[in-house]
Order: structure tokens, then sequence, then C-alpha cells
């Protein structure tokens, strides 16, 4: 059964001078899940949104239903039936389901039947099992909801044929991934097409039909669905032959986790660092969400903390950094009490952050790098009332943290930066400080993979010097392969601390999704 | 006392019109993540305006015809200034302000002792012998009557339609909107400029329905009252009602108690409708505000152009 | 903002709202040329004017000063205006009841000082809105100025009615002795040389100091100031606090410089021009001392330009809005689209 509905032939993409892709084809038929996998920049986002249109084509040719494209555009892919789930969802939180649904769909008319509108969604939600309380807004549902939204808004247009989902996992906990991946088969088998575009090797192992490696901007390899494929095989095709291959850290990140001894032996738990005793944390409703829970992290430990986002991440590093207060229980640092402690005293005792956004939380407008790190990073002279600025620049400069984690130039304007170097920066400059306790929320987030690697070295060797490092991540692989013990968020709770023989991506998964009943 | 009550109803009403127009036209301009400021210009400029082509003309259409063009192009300054040339839209609304100030001071000194024909009450027949409110409610001009429908007009739009989906996403997440083809830019200029025209119509019903005269800067700071009583009404279009009346009722509270001889002086008393706005504001903003469009949150943080 | 830049973009935009009002004055049957000509004239050669000019700047660039602190920190005030009567106001009421006969030299500072401590607690009462219930300060600021114009109406027809005065809703005026001294041949005095220094010094400390350093910070990102450690809430308190203490302290300089006794109208406007003039200054403190002397400038030779051409004066307010509006057109998308 060979209806191939689109075909591209020598895909290219240029910014400026950089090549985001180049000479990629491939076809894709009716009833098929085609992964694209390759690490972060490979190019599998830009390529995407040539195939959807929203970027133009520079060089190769398109094919729908055997005719080439001319003129192509968002508007003209979803005519021709192609249906884009993105990655950061097209919501507005402030609006109900039925009201998101409306504002992005064509062919919903000018006037808002909301009747009608509910009717037709009803009707998908239910084939597909996409469950979703139209009049809810938004902003309550979790991340596998609004997913479903972002699915509906694509099939509420009949023609849609092809599905892309760009990195449709990451935000999900693992059980909603694995319903996720069963509602993938069910698409295919209703005839869809899927294009998913992921770097998750063990999800591409379970569904997909064919997969195609983007490294580099081409294509390099395609398994095809006549072949099998194991995780150790994409990923060296990912990475390819050059690098140390199964050996690194990033292998382990990107395959299925596989186990790690705890080297720290069980007498660490005994000698707590910072200990948190019965703590409720109030989020900006005055909801508890963190309600009467415990941890603690020693002295050159790293304390992974798993959850599903939304479960009072934010809420408790900026707790545990002094912005946001304790409405009951005890925070203790290395004996002494700092539950009401401000920031600059725990800044003074060496607690350090980086935060989920360091855009929003760490960024001034207009100020260069060099006076980033004269925040609460580099102490400075001064010369009278004024910042010595030239003695700054040169010690900084010197830094040996500053040149490995290459660090952007100082005179630069930080705002104009990109994200992972404004991380970059924000990093330094934490790290600068030798902290004895070191918050990361999120720190791989949206990097690529030699930063991440260098974000992990980095954390290593803060734990080494004796630090205790509390790091927030929504990945499981990278919490199991970081951490040394292990919390949850879930349910207004903290589980845990788990072990690293307790580490088991099902079990963990449930704590998350549900908390543990004592 | 009945005559003292429905007077009281009658002058909160009418002083409520045209705190409504102005209210209802910020509050468009709100949901699409603009606040102006600029609505006590455009409602000055709207009351000289329609005060002149009243008396010249004699005709009421032409009057709110040109004071809706003359406060589209009050809110065009605003919107454009803002987003073309990055005002400050707080410091621009203050400058257009007194744009408008001068230019109505300068030619409106001929206009300030006459007299027009202005907008007369109509009765609606049967309605307005309702006891206590008939007259109050029924027996209004026009611009009034048509203040009446403004909230269910707008409401209408802004949650039926979609382009008041569309709008509200400007308020919202523009990001969204331009995703999906919106022209977010564009439609922030036409709730802006339609802020502008609300205001200048409101000010044709001050200067020709309510007062009958032209004063310098007769508006007084109704237009700031107006952009206050957006946020009391949490943007929602219902609740003008509540709003624009509370404001008239404290507007009338001076003639009431003029009549009752209440000992406090007149002076104070004019202070009433800044107070009251002031209180009505302090209750609504103790309680965080939760339907604020997220654009509005972001006004002063320039830190969305890295997404 | 460069002062370069501005000065270039203050230039195109006045010659370009020269221009747009010589439209105007066509209109009215007004030589476009000679208007202009007026205009210049007025200072030149013109102690008494040019002492004017002093006399209209020293409060507008105080309250310059007034809007611009609370702005660096993230904070808007509107209230400048109101915040300069209750200063004026207050520095009647003492200057007339209880300074009474003091000399000058002990009267004069009880006079400004209790005007920077009205200006103050005029301010203190937007800040709490904002601080403790969450307000918007740019409404709560706005609307106080309203609520301070009645309060001077209630007092000059009331409470402080001059019993002297033929039943003029006016107030006493304070005595001789407690009227700052002025430069002979005008009404102006040292205070201009205050105000001057002040925007200097405003501008010194938060372009070069380390205070000022970490409070930009506070008005750049406040999240940020706050992972910094910063106690941001006592930072903007004390600014505005500051500010209003200025501003009062500007109206007090009015009254025992130039205007002497309470009116309904007094002193109006100025705290108004003052916000206006660094509301196109871009932050800059230095800049703000060459909008706030054009603005005054052109507000004085309106009065002038009146008696000369018989065009109202109100037409030099159309022209400075007509330049303010100008430079405001002449900025530049902040923001990448």
């Amino acid at each position: 059964m060979s209806d191939v509905i689109m075909k591209v032939k020598n895909l290219r993409k240029v910014f400026g001078d950089f090549v985001a892709n180049d000479g990629i084809s491939f076809e894709v038929e009716a009833g098929k899940i085609y992964a694209l996998a390759g690490e972060n920049g490979a190019g599998k986002s830009t390529l995407m949104k040539m195939l959807y249109g929203v970027y133009p084509i520079d060089g190769g040719e398109l094919y729908l239903d055997g005719e080439k494209m001319e003129k192509y555009s968002p508007s003209v892919a979803r005519e021709k039936g192609i249906g884009m789930v993105f990655q950061d969802f097209r919501l507005v939180p402030a609006f109900t389901a039925l009201e998101n649904i409306f504002l992005s769909t064509d062919n919903t008319g000018w006037m808002f039947h909301k009747n009608e509108l509910r009717k037709r969604m009803k009707e998908l939600s239910d084939r597909y099992s996409l469950h979703v309380n139209p009049d809810e807004v938004v902003w309550r549902l979790d991340l596998g909801q609004r997913q479903h939204i972002e699915i509906l808004k694509v099939l509420m247009n009949d023609n849609t044929r092809i599905l892309i989902f760009d990195e449709p996992t990451s935000v999900l906990s693992p059980n909603e991934i694995d319903a996720f991946l069963k509602l993938l088969t069910v698409f295919r088998d209703k005839g869809f097409a899927i294009l998913l575009i992921t770097h998750k090797i063990h999800e591409i192992v379970q569904v997909a039909d064919v997969v195609h490696i983007l490294r580099k901007g081409r294509l390099v390899y395609t398994f095809d669905d006549k072949e099998t494929f194991s995780e150790k095989e994409i990923v060296a095709k990912m990475i390819g032959d050059e690098a140390d291959g199964a050996d690194s850290d990033l292998a382990n990140v990107q395959a299925q986790f596989t186990g790690k001894e705890d080297v720290l032996g069980d007498g660490i738990d005994d000698k707590p660092l910072l200990m948190a005793k019965a703590i409720t944390i109030k989020d900006d409703y005055g909801r508890p969400i963190i309600y009467n829970a415990d941890f603690h992290v020693s002295a050159g430990m790293i304390l992974g903390v798993a959850g599903i986002s939304g479960n009072g991440q934010r809420e408790l590093t900026e707790m545990l950094y002094g912005i946001r207060p304790l409405s009951a229980g005890k925070l203790a640092l290395d004996g002494e009490d700092i539950s009401a402690c401000d920031t600059a005293r725990r800044l003074e005792l060496g607690m350090r952050i980086l935060s989920e956004d360091p855009i929003r939380d760490n960024l001034v407008p207009e100020y260069t790098v060099l006076e980033h790190m004269a925040i609460s990073g580099f102490p400075y002279k001064k010369k009278g009332p004024m910042i010595d600025w030239e003695e700054l620049d040169e010690r900084v400069s010197d830094c040996e943290e500053i040149r490995d984690l290459n660090v952007p130039d100082m005179p630069r304007q930080a705002e104009k930066l990109s994200g992972g170097n404004i991380q970059r920066m924000v990093f330094a400059r934490a790290v600068i400080a030798h902290p004895k306790v070191f918050i990361a929320s999120y720190p791989s987030r949206g990097l690529d993979i030699a930063t991440v690697s260098a974000v992990h070295e980095t954390l290593e060797r803060l734990k080494a010097e004796g630090a205790a490092v509390i790091f927030i991540s929504e990945d499981l692989n990278e919490l199991f392969t970081m951490s040394d013990r292990l919390i949850v968020l879930s349910e207004n709770s903290i589980f845990g601390p788990y072990k690293p023989r307790e580490f088991d991506a099902q079990m963990i998964g449930e704590v998350m999704l549900k908390g543990v009943k004592e | 006392m009945m005559d003292l009550i429905e007077n009281f109803l009658l002058n909160t009403v009418r002083s409520g019109t045209p705190i409504m127009f102005a209210l209802m036209g910020d509050m468009i301009g709100q949901r699409a993540g603009h606040i102006s400021l600029s609505v006590e210009g455009a409602m000055l400029t709207g009351c000289l305006v329609g005060f002149t082509t009243c008396y010249y003309t004699d005709s009421l259409l032409l009057a709110v015809l040109f004071a809706a063009l003359a406060g589209a192009f009050v809110g065009f300054l605003q919107i454009h200034f803002n987003i073309r040339c990055g005002a400050d839209m707080f410091a621009l609304a203050l400058a257009i302000n007194y744009f408008c100030s001068a230019i109505t001071n300068y030619f409106g000194a001929s206009m300030v002792s006459k007299s027009i024909r202005g907008f007369s009450r109509i009765a609606i027949p049967g309605l307005s012998r309702i006891p206590v409110i008939g007259d109050a409610v029924f027996h209004q001009d026009i611009l009034t009557y048509c203040s009446y429908l403004l909230p269910l007009v707008v409401g209408f739009v802004l949650f039926k339609t979609k382009l008041g989906v569309a709008l509200r996403t400007a308020g919202e997440m523009h990001q969204v909107g331009v995703a999906y083809g919106y022209n977010i830019k564009r439609l922030k200029y036409g709730a802006v400029i339609a802020a502008g025209v609300l205001a200048a119509i409101g000010g044709v019903q001050l200067a020709c329905a309510y007062t009958m005269t032209w004063t310098s800067d007769m508006s007084g700071g109704r237009g700031f009252i107006a952009s206050a009583l957006v946020i009391l009404c949490s943007w929602k279009p219902k609740r003008a009602y509540m709003a624009a009346y509370l404001f008239g009722a404290a507007q009338s509270l001076q003639i009431l108690f003029q009549l009752l001889a209440v000992p406090i002086p007149t002076n104070i008393v004019t202070m009433a409708p800044y107070v009251v706005t002031l209180v009505a504001l302090a209750f609504i903003s103790m309680n965080r505000n939760p339907s604020m469009p997220e654009e509005l949150k972001k006004i002063g943080r320039p830190l969305e152009i890295l997404n | 903002m460069k002062i370069k830049d501005f000065v270039i973009k203050a230039l195109i935009g006045i010659a370009a709202s020269f221009g747009i009002f010589s439209v105007f004055l066509l209109t009215q049957q007004q030589n476009p040329l000679v208007v202009y000509k007026t205009l210049i004239m007025c200072f030149v050669n013109n102690r008494y004017n040019v002492g004017e000019i002093a006399v209209k700047m020293t409060p507008v660039l105080l309250a310059g000063m007034a809007a611009l602190i609370p702005a660096k920190v993230g904070l808007s005030n509107c209230g400048g205006e109101g915040q300069l009567i209750a200063g004026c106001l207050t520095a009647n009421i003492v200057g007339v009841y209880i300074c009474g006969n003091m000399p000058g030299a002990v009267g004069i500072p009880i006079m400004l000082l209790t005007a920077a401590l009205a200006g103050m607690v005029w301010a203190a009462i937007p800040l709490f809105c904002k601080i403790r219930l969450n307000m918007n300060e740019t409404l709560t600021t706005l609307l106080s100025n309203y609520v301070m114009y009645k309060f001077v109406s209630y007092m000059v027809f009331g409470p402080i009615k001059d019993v002297k005065g033929n039943n003029y809703p006016m107030s006493a005026k304070i005595a001789e002795q407690l009227r700052i001294p002025s430069f002979t041949g005008t009404r102006a005095n040292f205070m201009i040389f205050v105000a001057i220094a002040a925007a200097i010094l405003v501008w010194f400390v938060f372009a070069k100091t380390e205070l000022g350093f970490k409070l930009r910070i506070i008005g750049g990102n406040e999240r940020a100031a706050l992972f910094a450690g910063y106690n941001v809430k006592r930072a903007q308190c004390i600014s505005f606090l500051v500010a209003g203490a200025i501003a009062g302290f500007a109206g007090g300089v009015i009254m025992s410089s130039v205007e002497f006794q309470m009116r309904e109208t007094t002193a109006h406007d100025l705290g108004f021009l003052g916000f206006l003039a660094t509301g196109i200054a871009g932050g800059n403190a230095i800049i703000s001392i060459l909008t706030g002397l054009m603005l005054s400038a052109l507000n004085v030779c309106g009065t002038s330009l009146e008696i000369s051409t018989g065009l109202r004066s109100a037409a030099s307010t159309i022209l400075m809005s007509i330049i303010l509006l100008t430079i405001f057109a002449l900025g530049r998308r902040k923001r990448a689209q």
C-alpha cells in the first residue's frame, strides 16, 4: 500500500552563512510512523518548519500528492492536510480549551458558536481518546491535556493526513509518555502518516517504522521499515564515529538508563548540610503547593529532584533562595536556622542558584556581561563611591571557569546574547563563587549536547569540592545518571529520598503521577 | 424626599455616561494589551469639537462624527508613537493630553460663554413613568441610551466573535496570535483608536447633553478615572454598569449634599469621585487580579524580547 | 541615551515642530517669522526674562527629578504635580502661621523643610497603596493630583483665606523677610543652581556609583535584583519618598521666592511639566536639564508673545506640546520585532 503523500528532494535551508539543512530527500507514506532523530542543533526543527511552510525553502523541492509546491505557507500546508503539533504549546493560558480551539482553527467562522464547537470537539475527543474539558481554562490543565488540545486543533481540520510532532514527550511524565506513544500507533492504524521529531531514543525504538538520522543538517542514515534497529545503533549514527561513543555520559543520557552504583554509601545521609523539616510553601495564589514535607542534602552529594512541571519546583527554589517565605517549618544550613534569613544573607552563607529561566530572573537590560558578573558574583573593588571596572574585567577574564564554560566576552550586552550564552554566563557566575549549596534548576534545558556535558562536568566538580548540589530536571534519565539521591515532588509532598539501586523509571514515574500512599 | 432621590439618580446616570464611553473604550484597548491614558485628552477634544459643531451646525450627528474623528486621531497618536517609536505609553499619554489641553484651550477660548441647543432628553413612552427610576433611566439623551448598550455590544464582540478573541489574544499572549496568522499590530491599532473614538463621544455627551457649556479642561480627570475603573471592572464589560454609575453617584453627591445642606464643604465633596475611584481600586487590587490580561502585567518589563 | 544623540534628535524635533507650528500660525493670521523672532528676542538683552526662565526652570527641573528617581527603580511617579503643590501650600501655612515674624535665616529653612515633608507625605499615600495594596501607582498618583487641587481649593476658600483679602479665595502672604532674596532685576534666585546641581548629582549617582548600579538593576529587572539579594521594597520606598520630598521642596521654593500666597491655581502645571521634561529625556538627568530649560523658556516667552503679537499665550503651550510629541515621534522601536 504505497500512497506517497509527501516527497522532498534535496531540501536546503540557509540562515546567512549558516547551512541548517542540506540535501535532504525522503518520502512520506500514509499509515507509517517516521522518526526524525538527531541531537539538539542537528536541523530537525528547521526541516519540520520547512515542511509546514513556516520557513521558505532555499533549495530543493517539495511535492504533495505528486504536485510541486511553489508558493508554500502554513495555510497551504493545512489545506493540503499537514498538521503540526508544536512543542511550545500555542495556547493562551487565560482562555478555555474551547476558546483556544476557536482561535486557532481556520474553519470555525467569525462567530463563536460554542455549542456546535463543543460537539465537534467531543466527537474528536471520543474518537481518539483525547479527553479534555472544553470549558476549563488552560492554565489549570496539566501538560498532557494541553498537548491533547494541540492535537485536537490539528484534527479539527478534516483534511489532515500527516501529523508532525515536535519533541512531544519532553514535558510529559513517564505514564503520559506511554499513553502518548500508544496514541501514535492508533493514529497510524487509522491511516495517518506521523512525523516524529525527538531525541529520545528509546521512544523511537518503541514506535517508529522508519528512522531518519540527521547530523549537522544532513540526512546521514535511514533505518527503513524492513530493518531492525537498536538504541545503540541509533546513537552511534547520531553522534558519528568521531566521538567516544557508548562510553560517554551523553550516550547514557540519550539511551535508556542502565543503572548506577551508589558510590557515596549510606553514611552520607547522616550528616546533612542543608535540611528542611515540615516545610509548607504557598504558591502565588496562597495555596500550599508543598505541604508539611522534609528533605535534606549532604555535602559532596547531588540530590536530584524529579516531578512533573508545576508541582512546586519554582516555589521550592524560590523558598530555598529566600525570595519566597516559608509558611511553616524550618530550613537549616550547617545547623543554623536560616528560615527567616533574606537572600543577601543566604548568598553570604554560600548559596548560589541557576534559575530555570535566567532571562526572566537574572537578565538586566542594557547591562554588559561584565556588569552581570558584578551582580552577586565576583566581589569587586571600589574607587570611592564608584566600582573599579577595569580591575574587575582583568580578574574575571583571567578566571579559569570563565574560559572553560565559554562565557561570552565581557563588553557584550547580555540581552543580545542567545539563550544558551545567557545560561552560560549565569552558570559561570554562580559557580565561580565556589558555593556551599548550589541549586541548579533545569540546567540542561535548551542547550546543545556539548554545553550539557560541560554543565554536568561542572556539577560533578562542585560535588567533588564538597558542595551540596540540588539538581532539578524533567528528564528522568539525566536525573538517574547524575544523582546520588533522588526526591520526587508530587501531590503537594516530597517523596524519597531514593537511593540509586531504587532508580526505576516505572516506579518513579508512578510516584511522579500519584505520589505514594503511606 | 422622593424628588431628591429621583434627582440624584437622574444625575448619576447622566454623569456616568461619559465615563461609560471612555471606560468601555479603554477596556477594549487594555484587553488588547495597551493602556490609553490619553482617553482623557480624547474626551476633552471630543467636548470641544462636539460643542463647536453643535454651535455652528446644530447637527448632533455631525457633532458625534467630527468628535469621533478627533478621538480617532488621538488614539492613533497613542498607539502609533508607542509601537512604531518605542515611546513609553504613560509619558506619551500625558504628553498627548497636554497637547489636547493646549489645543482646546486655545481654540475653545471663543466658545466659553456660548450656549447650544444640544442633545435633548427623549422620554421612552411608558417606561419613563416608572416611579423613582423611570426618569433617571428612560428619560435621557440618545447618547446615554447608546451607552446602555455599549457593555453588551463590547462583551459580544470580545467573547463571541473571532475578532474579539483575536484581540484578547493580543492582550494575553501575542505570540500565539502571531503563530495563527493574526495581525497583532493591526488589532492593537484598532483597539486603541476605538478607545479614542469612544472617549471622544463621551466628551460630546459631557459638553452637549450634560453641561451644555464649554469650559477649559472640562474633562477634569474623567479619562484617568475611566482608565482606573477598567481595573475595577476586572476587565469584564458587564461590570462597567457598576463602575460608571458608581462614579456618577459620587459625582452627584455634590448636588445631593447641597440640597440636603450637609455641612461638608463643596470642595471636599468634589473630591468624592477621585477618592471613591481610589478606594474601589484598592479593594480590587488587593484581590491579586486574576483576570488581568497577561500583556498588561508585562508593562515596564522589557524582557519579552527574548523568547 | 547619549547626549549627542539627544541633541540631534531635539534639534530635528524642534525644527519639525516649528514647521508644523508655522502652519498653525498662518491659520491664525500670524507671520511665523515674526513670531519666531519675537520668541528669540524674548530673552536677548532681557535680564528679567532670563530670570523668569530660571524661576520656572527650578521647580520644573526638581519635579523632573521627582519623576526620574522612581523611574530608575521601576516605579512611575506621575504625582509630582500634587506633591509640589502640597509643598507649596505647606510652605505658605508654615510661613504665615508658624514662622510669622522669624528671621529669614531661620524661617526659610523651616518652610522649605516642612514643604519637603509635605511632598513626602503626599507621595507616601500612593506608595502605601502600591506596596501594601498592590495598586498601580501611575493611576493613584495621577488621581491624587486632582485630590490635591480640590484640597487647595477648599483651603483657600476656607481655613486659610486671607481676612484682609476682600473675600477673594487666596491665602495671606508670607512675611517679607521669609522671601528668598532674588538677583537684582529679576525674580530669580540661587535656587536655580541648587536645582541644576541636584540634577547633576542624580545623574552622577545613577551613572557612576555603586549605589546607582544596584538601583538601576531594580528598575531593569526587579526579579534579578531579588535574586541578587537586594532589598527591593526598601529601595523603592526610599526612592519614592525622596522623590516626593524633592517635589515638595520645589513647591516650597516657589512659595517663598515668587508666589508668597496661595491661590487656587498656584504652582499648577509645574510638576506636570517636570514630568514631561523627564519623559523625553530617556532617563538621563543631564538631558533633563536641557529639556527643562527648553520647556521653561518656551513657557516664559509665551507671555511676551501675547504682548507683542496679540497671539494668545496658550499658543506657546501648543508649540511646547508639539515639540514634546515630535521628540517622542523621533524615537525608534526598542524591541526587535
